[in-house]
């Protein structure tokens, strides 16, 4: 039909434009989600894929990467319930024990004699951060990721995530409770911080 | 506790986030916890953001797309 090639090469081009510079976001957001290098080459394949051939849905000027992201969870879902049981959600609703959402944080209330400012952080090498974030519940996961890593806001990981906000600032808040835990024990076992007595606060030998 | 999650996460405006800003720089008991926090968000975004796709990946898509048309 006249036209159909103008037609194909604008959005090529507005593709090509808008999405592809995303793939590096949507590479590292299925790396977390599936924990696994080719997993997640075969997800950014298949997002784009996806997102090519239904560029007529996307909005323009709205959230991209959001956009991709959800095609990508979507995919990932998908692949999963094919896959396994939902044995990751059990572990997500299960009682994560003396976190309430209030309160001072406990961890910091253990570092605060040695590393008010939680410097230990810092000394983690990236990829043990990573496998940190890796074993998290996929719930609490995703909303550190999307939250911390991209920078979302409370309402755009929401609409992604098709719950209420409040869902997603208590999934955050326990996904990062524990995460610092695990980051704090690891920090402990490998000396780059004294662990806490229960006098309070133990001050580091070297410092 | 709440709300210096919301004011790490950027939720504040106007009124509230002056407020919200000027306690937690002033306060003994928030600045540190303030500045733990965000230590903790730094490492997490260092890592998080330091992984990059293949370049053959990136190649193939671009050839996959090539040939794709849309909504066929």
């Amino acid at each position: 039909m006249p036209g159909n090639a103008d037609v194909d090469a604008d959005r090529k081009a507005s593709f090509q434009r808008e999405a592809l510079p995303h793939m590096d976001a949507v590479y590292r957001f299925a790396l977390r989600l599936s924990a696994s290098p080719d997993q997640a080459q075969d997800l950014v394949q298949d997002t784009f894929l996806r997102a090519y051939r239904s560029w007529d849905q996307y909005t323009p000027g709205t959230q991209c990467k959001s956009w991709l992201f959800t095609i990508c969870r979507n995919l990932y879902l998908r692949q999963r319930e094919r896959g396994q049981r939902h044995d990751e959600i059990v572990t997500a609703n299960a009682p994560v024990g003396q976190a309430s959402e209030g309160g001072v944080n406990p961890l910091w209330s253990a570092v605060e004699g040695s590393d008010p400012e939680g410097e230990f952080f810092g000394s983690i090498v990236d990829a043990e951060v990573l496998t940190a974030i890796d074993a998290l519940p996929e719930e609490y996961r995703t909303a550190v990721v999307l939250s911390d890593v991209e920078g979302m806001s409370y309402d755009e990981i929401a609409a992604m995530l098709d719950v209420p906000v409040g869902t997603v600032k208590s999934r955050l808040f326990r996904g990062r409770r524990r995460l610092q835990k695990v980051l704090y024990d690891y920090a402990v076992e490998m000396g780059y911080l004294a662990a806490a007595t229960s006098e309070g606060g133990v001050r580091d030998p070297h410092g | 506790m709440s709300l210096l999650y919301d004011y790490l996460d950027g939720e504040l405006e106007g009124v509230s986030l002056e407020r919200v800003k000027a306690h937690f720089e002033a306060c003994r008991m928030c600045y540190p916890h303030l500045r733990f926090e965000e230590a903790f968000r730094a490492a997490i975004q260092r890592a998080g953001r330091g992984e990059k796709a293949p370049a053959d990946l990136k190649a193939h898509l671009l050839e996959l797309l090539e040939s794709t048309s849309a909504e066929s």
